[in-house]
């Protein structure tokens, strides 16, 4: 890994630029889509650094141009982890001692630095669509940051256009030589590597898998070997063809006759005559692979287990991935020109037979996958600390929050309730990794649904009428969703706590139930919210039954965690919340001493120095947190969030109502608490648990989402 | 909040004003088809549903216990609150209830759970 720091960059001309500045002049002219022909595509339009600089769902392969009408022919690479990527040379030596083409940056190695690489798209008629360099500069000379331009590399530089356009670039290539932005080296697995943290038995079982030459024999062209210290990037740069499908999606594929075979052509010209490369194409790196919905250079695939399927059956069941011929026969290697088949790739697992056995089993694929998470950038590791918990509750709160947040692999990846506590009460079986999805099938596996058993004719107020609910989950203005993670999953199977008999077995053992100090338990609140509001909100983009998708922003969140006997409870919400319609205000004031201080705990603000800043988490409060029934007084203690405790904000107490989570059998029936006073209006519970509530019930350690078990 | 009635007759009704009390009433047991009345029991309920908007569902279930198959017809009256103002609604539903069997004759939720609900069954046997 390197950094740049305040090296003088003097190649363009002009007053001497330190490259911190040039990279922060880059980072503007990186995100400016006035730089373009149609004044709305900036190079973050498809390099998002939400999405490791790569695509935003649905976007693989864009359209650009003047209009934003024209196709793109390739899928959106990430623009992380190229600061090391070596030029383009056919005499690349590799690893296993093989020497060919490899290096450089795009899919065809053409481009031969960072710079060359940023012209490419600033000036292509279906992306930004710029003229000329001149025209480039002339659009700089209008933006905001002339000024700094001018500062950079002299007042009179817009007079020398191809200067000017050759600063631009260079500035470009110092934003991407950013390490924190493009080359974080933050992953799960750097952790792993760097002995932080252990990986799971899947995750373990997956590297293996990576690396077994005739298994997974990912390595092979994905290294996983760290070089000069530098951890591993998943990728040597080589060039290959794997015979990917065609494309029918993008517009140039309309043409029987066109064909994009990356190293000869035709956006890449030098290695024309080069026919034995043709359809080789430069390897990515696998870093922030598992975050892209479009794989391969031409998008073909949209979700990384197909990616896999692919490569295990390619071979074995060409007819799934290929199209036919007219006479009803598969077009193998359809995105070749015919007889050029020599070229494809058939080391293993490409490497079989119709009729053969393939190199991975499904349970294969699925721990390939949990391991390909792990290099998502971005990996908080979950803290867990007593001490903490206790003493410094809500500064430890933001840290759970952090954590269980980061990108892909926080909560929304844990086992949700519904997947726990199955309908048939079945072993819900081992915990499996689950990759954020990018868009969300309304399920009633991950949301709170009704039950079509319990509420069959379910009808709702509609502009003063009752219509029938067909679909309560697209009706609801609001989903609701709990998650627990691995350590509190693997609880729950150990001891069969996912059914009603196995719940009443351990109660009645004489070995409380009591959760493991790693567990951690989350409940979100989502509503529907407006494209113009996806800014202020974490998202997630929901697809109905219809097809249709619908943005929802999070609106509250509870994070519970097993760090204290009694738990330790923390409740988050946006801050918006009070002026939503329905919403009844907080009613009590936040108390956050670690973004406020103590002599202020309501200042409505989030903390800074704990990476908030400029994510959409500076606009969620913490509201409190609870780590004993009473205060030191004896009056009880009262946190509400005005999402999730809708209507009862000034009776409730997370800590007392979960006391009430248990379960016990009267006249062989198995009873609970109720999760509320029976009062009108909706009360809940608050202050130490009283002894009568467990005449007949046995507690099941805080845990409500036990009562989901049947 | 439960309700239950016995009932020898054509119809039922109940209701729930503020605060939620038991009013009800049975029908003289007659039937105007000249067959014996249905014989069936009524159950309704506030319940706090806890899903995605903390729903508040009222539920109301017919119990059959009459040896032939009953074909229902529940009314309801309720309450709800737009922009601040109270409102009343009103539904229907029909239901075909199986011997000695209990039904979810419907389940409505939106309503206004302290101004209460008015509702009436009445079955009869096909």
């Amino acid at each position: 890994m390197f950094v740049i720091v305040y090296v003088t960059l003097t190649c363009v001309g002009g007053p001497a630029a330190r490259a911190a500045d040039l990279g922060e002049l880059g980072r503007k002219i990186f995100f400016d889509p006035s730089l373009s022909a149609s004044g709305q595509m900036a190079c973050s339009t498809c390099h998002d650094p939400r999405y490791a600089y790569g695509p935003p769902p649905g976007k693989g392969i864009a359209l650009g141009g003047p209009h934003l009408d024209r196709g793109g022919t390739r899928a959106v690479p990430s623009l992380r982890y190229l600061n090391n990527a070596p030029p383009f040379s056919e005499k690349t030596r590799f690893a296993d001692g093989d020497v060919g083409p490899g290096g450089g940056f795009t899919w065809d190695g053409r481009a031969g630095t960072l710079q060359e690489q940023a012209r490419i798209p600033l000036l292509a008629a279906n992306e930004m669509a710029n003229r000329s360099a001149g025209d480039v500069v002339r659009k700089l000379e209008k933006s905001h940051y002339a000024a700094d331009f001018q500062q950079a590399f002299g007042a009179d530089i817009f007079k020398h256009p191809d200067r000017a356009f050759d600063a631009a670039l260079a500035a470009l290539a110092a934003f991407q030589h950013n390490p924190k932005e493009f080359y974080p080296f933050n992953s799960k697995y750097d952790a792993f590597l760097r002995g932080e943290i252990e990986l799971t038995e899947q995750e373990e079982r997956g590297v293996a898998l990576f690396k077994d030459p005739a298994k997974g024999n990912c390595a092979s062209c994905h290294v996983v070997l760290s070089k000069r210290g530098q951890p591993p990037l998943f990728t040597d740069f080589d060039f290959l063809n794997v015979g990917v499908p065609r494309n029918p999606k993008i517009a140039a594929n309309a043409d029987p006759k066109y064909y994009d075979l990356g190293l000869c052509g035709p956006a890449r010209r030098d290695l024309a005559a080069s026919r034995e490369y043709c359809g080789f194409f430069r390897a990515p790196t696998l870093r922030n692979v598992a975050r892209r919905d479009v794989f391969f250079h031409n998008g073909v695939f949209s979700s990384l287990r197909d990616v896999l399927n692919f490569y295990n059956d390619r071979d074995l069941h060409p007819e799934e991935f290929y199209s036919r011929n007219s006479d009803g026969t598969v077009r193998k290697f359809d995105d070749l020109p015919p007889g050029s088949a020599d070229n494809v790739d058939r080391d293993a697992p490409l490497d079989r037979v119709p009729g053969g056995t393939a190199a991975l089993t499904a349970a294969d694929i699925d721990d390939l996958l949990a391991f390909l998470q792990t290099l998502n950038d971005g990996y908080v590791a979950e803290p867990q600390s007593t001490a903490d918990a206790a003493q410094h509750s809500d500064e430890y709160a933001w840290k759970v929050l952090v954590a269980v947040n980061q990108p892909d692999a926080g909560w929304e990846t844990w086992a949700s309730a519904n997947d726990i506590f199955r309908p048939d009460g079945a072993d819900p079986g081992p915990w499996k990794s689950a990759a954020r999805p990018v868009v969300v099938p309304i399920d009633s596996s991950r949301f709170e649904a009704f039950s079509a058993r319990e509420l069959p004719n379910l009808h709702r107020v509609a502009n003063g009428k009752m219509v029938p609910v067909s679909d309560p989950l697209a009706s609801a203005t609001r989903l609701t969703e709990i998650h627990m993670n691995q350590a509190g999953y693997d609880y729950i199977r150990a001891r069969a706590l996912y059914n009603v008999q196995g719940q009443l077995h351990a109660v009645s053992s004489g070995d409380a139930v009591s959760f493991p100090a790693a567990t951690k338990e989350v409940k979100a609140k989502w509503r529907v919210i407006s494209e113009a509001e996806r800014g202020r909100y974490y998202t997630m983009t929901v697809k109905l039954a219809d097809g249709a998708q619908r943005l929802y922003g999070l609106t509250a969140l509870h994070l519970v965690t097993k760090d204290l006997p009694t738990w330790f409870w923390a409740t988050f919400e946006h801050v918006d919340n009070p002026r939503l319609p329905g919403n009844d205000g907080w009613q009590a004031p936040s108390r956050d001493t670690f973004a406020c201080g103590s002599a202020e705990p309501a200042c409505n603000r989030a903390p800074s120095g704990i990476g908030l800043e400029g994510t959409v988490w500076e606009n969620y409060r913490l509201r409190g947190t609870l780590t004993a029934f009473v205060d030191p007084t004896g009056r009880p203690n009262v946190l509400a969030n005005s999402e999730l405790e809708a209507g009862m904000q000034p009776t409730s107490s997370c800590i007392t109502c979960h006391s009430r989570a248990g379960i016990g059998a009267v006249a062989g029936q198995p009873v609970r608490l109720p999760i509320f006073a029976n009062e009108t209006p909706k009360s809940g519970f608050m202050g130490e648990p009283r002894a009568q509530w467990f005449t007949n019930i046995q507690s099941l350690d805080f845990v409500w989402s036990m009562a989901k078990a049947r | 909040m439960r309700y239950l009635l016995i009932l020898l007759a054509l119809s039922a009704t109940c209701m729930a004003g503020e605060p939620i009390t038991d009013v009800s009433k049975a029908d003289e047991p007659a039937a105007t088809d000249g067959k014996p009345a249905a014989k069936f029991t009524t159950d309704a309920k506030w319940e706090t549903a806890g899903y995605n908007n903390d729903e508040i569902v009222y539920t109301i279930l017919v119990t059959s216990h009459d040896p032939r198959i009953i074909r229902c017809t529940t009314a309801l009256q309720g309450s709800y609150y737009e922009n601040g103002q109270k409102q009343t609604v009103s539904d229907r539903q029909l239901s075909t209830v199986f011997p000695d069997q209990q039904v979810q004759v419907g389940n409505w939720m939106g309503m206004d759970q302290q101004s209460g609900a008015t509702y009436s069954v009445h079955c009869h046997a096909i």
